[in-house]
């Protein structure tokens, strides 16, 4: 697959989030899924810009997955995991965040950092005849992953 | 013209279903090549 990428790109680099990065006040967009018994859990993290629009949204990552982006209440310790409250706005939703769970966060980038074997995140518009154009692209850097 | 490059890789889209033109999708995947062809 090939994906061009215009000059008027911007790159963004990758760098390492942890859940001790996490502050109240802060706007997360947290990737969920939810699980049989109701628990809500983050399959992704990442800080957003805070101008961000905040709320849920049908994300693609995985079937039934949602995109919460949200300002960060509050968190607190649980056996599952950490237990952030997120405020999207018009709700709150309780998300358990279990060990592990994928981290990381976008910085500025440049071309230099595309290179085989790194991970891309690209955000991408279709044109005619099947051909891609990226709007936004996120690159691994120093073995942090982007989210997805 | 626009000068773009092109950005190769084993990527796979988010999208399901047929695609279509102005739409826009999700891509994730690891880069195989990265070069400054005009196109």
């Amino acid at each position: 697959m090939n994906i061009a990428l215009p000059d008027t790109v911007p790159v963004n680099a990758t760098r390492a989030f942890t859940l001790a990065d996490i502050r109240p006040g802060m706007v997360l967009g947290v990737t969920t899924l939810k699980r049989a018994d109701g628990t809500v859990f983050a399959i992704d993290v990442r800080p957003i810009p805070p101008a961000a629009r905040q709320g849920l949204s049908p994300f693609d990552l995985q079937p039934g997955s949602t995109m919460t982006n949200a300002v960060v209440e509050g968190a607190v310790a649980s056996a599952a995991g950490q237990e952030l409250t997120l405020n999207y706005q018009s709700g709150t939703v309780r998300v358990l965040v279990p060990p592990g769970t994928p981290m990381s966060q976008a910085v500025p980038g440049s071309r230099a950092d595309v290179k085989p074997g790194e991970t891309v995140f690209i955000a991408a518009r279709v044109e005619e005849g099947n051909r891609f154009t990226a709007l936004r692209l996120q690159v691994s850097k120093d073995g942090v992953k982007p989210t997805q | 013209m626009k000068r773009m490059v092109l950005l190769s890789g084993l990527l796979a889209l988010g999208a399901a279903g047929p695609l279509l033109a102005q739409q826009n999708v999700n891509v994730r995947g690891v880069v195989t090549a990265f070069d400054g062809k005009v196109v």
